[in-house]
């Protein structure tokens, strides 16, 4: 056999690749939160809460694709939502981008949140960690679940999605006590659920998972850690989780990003 | 129909695309994203005798037109390699390279010795180059002494072609390439990844929980193609050109300069099919240079005038 003996169309048969999806909305938050919307109505159906997406702006100057949780879901239209902070040069280049514009994004990626499972249920949020929580609620609500959100932020001005979140039972919290009660998220954590899903800052997640770690609480959260490839293939967002061999370094991509907390182990 | 194959002693690659150790995991991480027959080669993890963690994350930063990674081979180990990993690669065609990796000759021996007798193993990378574990990027292909004497170990241990992946730091490269040559080696890869250093000004800590890591991507392209260049100068034997392909540009370039094949990495890791895309590219643009294989054009570059 040459090597040359294929079509493109071979390349790309029954896999998955990148894809170039159309910008069809854009919406400017404060304090440098973007939400940039795509048409795709397969990608819309097969998102879950925790899942990922990587995605690549083929006309930046930076190289590596970044990770995102999707955002809100409108199944009508087949449209989803693509929540982000700018917090460096792959996330400018994104901001920067206008309605029109295409990306390359690759997805769904990893591993969902396991809604499905029965019991009481606590969604945790803290700032940006809002995210995958977005297509959840809707899913939760349609099913008739036991279920409410407790969103955390800094601030009322970083509190996002409020007219949205309306039609849902969420208690909020902001560090200054401009909106909702005064104090952290994790200072209003309920031993009375069976199941906690959490995604935010790493200091919140390692609250949350000492807070649950002697109940009969299931809980899981969404892990960050700085990707390459974001396909399993690189190594370079393992970290340590207790495995079936013991302690190990996971990749956050492959295994993750969501992890039951009794296995993941923090640092000192 | 131009022929694109390529051979390292009796070992015929189909085409010239080989992916390259530690940017396509053990394979099977790749099977939904490209039909893995379509491949001219693949090499693996790198390989130890026994499982290894790694360093603490994080590992990998983008740095100008490239990235610095610092896995610090992470891996299952020969023996799970041998149980787990081999038996996937059962279904499919491609030449398969295993990179031996170890701190000393020993564990290099150890490794072949033990995965020698499976069928399904093409050839060995032996990796005398990378730069990320706790050395400060100390490796034995920065010195001729010490490549010979961890290929004149392996010679020995097994009849299937050899080839040593070299740093970009010796002294001089093709030095170390011919050592490797002298020592029974069927082939050089190079260049692994430089050593570099991402600094975070806020904080003044380094990007990397490991301080310092290899950089790779279309940054470090010229400089690997004047190594392949000087090599293919010095040796006689087959080179596995890389850094920064990403392109069928780039890859008949590195053929140009005195490569047999190729070795994608960092194009893989950025998407998952790029790989086969770069095969596609360089395949439609070699007619077009007036060759019918990658055989005429290889080490055709000429003097500027």
């Amino acid at each position: 056999m040459t090597g040359n003996n294929f079509s493109s169309k071979m390349e790309t048969m029954d896999k998955k690749g990148y894809t170039p999806l159309e910008i069809v909305g854009k919406r400017e938050w404060r304090e440098d939160f973007f939400s940039l919307f795509f048409h795709s109505p397969l990608l819309t159906s097969s998102l879950r809460s925790g899942h990922f997406l990587m995605v690549r702006d083929p006309d930046a100057p930076t190289l590596l694709s970044r990770p995102f949780s999707m955002g809100r879901l409108f199944h009508d239209e087949g449209v989803f939502e693509l929540f982000f902070q700018v917090v460096g040069k792959g996330t400018e280049s994104m901001a920067r981008k206008r309605v029109g514009d295409t990306l390359s994004v690759l997805g769904p990626l990893g591993n969902p949140f396991p809604l499905e499972k029965p019991g009481r249920i606590l969604l945790i949020a803290g700032g940006r960690g809002i995210s995958p929580f977005l297509s959840a609620l809707p899913v939760l609500a349609e099913s008739k679940r036991d279920y409410s959100l407790l969103y955390g932020a800094k601030t009322a001005r970083t509190l996002l999605f409020r007219p949205f979140l309306a039609d849902f039972p969420v208690s909020y919290r902001t560090d200054d006590g401009s909106f909702g009660q005064r104090g952290l998220v994790v200072d209003g954590l309920s031993q009375e659920v069976d199941l906690v899903f959490a995604c935010g800052p790493e200091k919140m997640l390692e609250r949350v998972a000492l807070f649950y770690k002697d109940l009969p609480t299931e809980v899981y959260l969404s892990l960050e850690e700085r990707m390459g490839c974001g396909t399993g293939i690189c190594y370079g967002c393992a970290r340590k989780v207790r495995t079936d061999r013991g302690v190990e370094m996971v990749r956050v991509c492959e295994e993750g990003p969501v992890f039951e907390a009794s296995r993941v182990v923090w640092d000192e | 129909m131009s022929d694109l194959s390529f051979s390292i002693g009796p070992l015929r690659f189909p085409n010239p695309v080989v992916l390259a150790s530690g940017t396509a995991g053990y394979g099977y991480e790749l099977e939904p994203y490209i039909d893995l027959d379509l491949l001219g080669g693949f090499i693996t993890k790198g390989i130890y005798p026994a499982p290894r963690a790694g360093n603490p994350s994080p590992r990998v930063y983008e740095t100008p037109s490239g990235m610095l990674n610092a896995i610090g081979l992470q891996g299952i180990g020969m023996v799970r390699f041998r149980d787990e990993v081999l038996p996937f690669w059962e279904r499919y065609k491609p030449p398969l390279g295993i990179n031996v990796a170890g701190e000393c000759p020993e564990d290099y021996a150890r490794v072949v010795e033990y995965l020698d007798s499976h069928p399904r193993i093409d050839f060995y990378e032996i990796n005398l180059s990378c730069p990320n574990v706790q050395t400060g990027g100390r490796s034995p292909s920065w010195f001729p002494e010490e490549t010979k004497r961890i290929l004149s170990t392996l010679r020995p241990l097994t009849k299937r072609p050899l080839i040593a992946k070299l740093s970009p730091h010796a002294r001089s490269v093709e030095e170390i390439a011919f050592a490797a040559q002298e020592a029974g080696a069927d082939g050089v890869s190079l260049i692994n990844t430089f050593i570099g250093l991402a600094v975070d000004l806020k904080s003044r800590r380094p990007m990397l929980h490991n301080l310092f890591g290899g950089v790779s991507g279309p940054a470090v392209k010229p400089m690997a193609l004047a190594m392949v260049y000087k090599v293919f100068q010095r040796v006689s034997l087959p080179i596995l050109g890389m850094g920064g392909i990403v392109s069928g540009r780039d890859l008949l370039e590195f053929i140009v300069a005195g490569a047999s094949g190729v070795q994608i990495g960092t194009a893989t890791i950025v998407d998952p099919q790029a790989p086969l895309r770069i095969l596609r590219e360089a395949s439609e643009l070699l007619p077009s240079l007036g060759c019918d294989s990658l055989g005429e054009l290889r080490g055709s570059l000429k003097p500027y005038r």
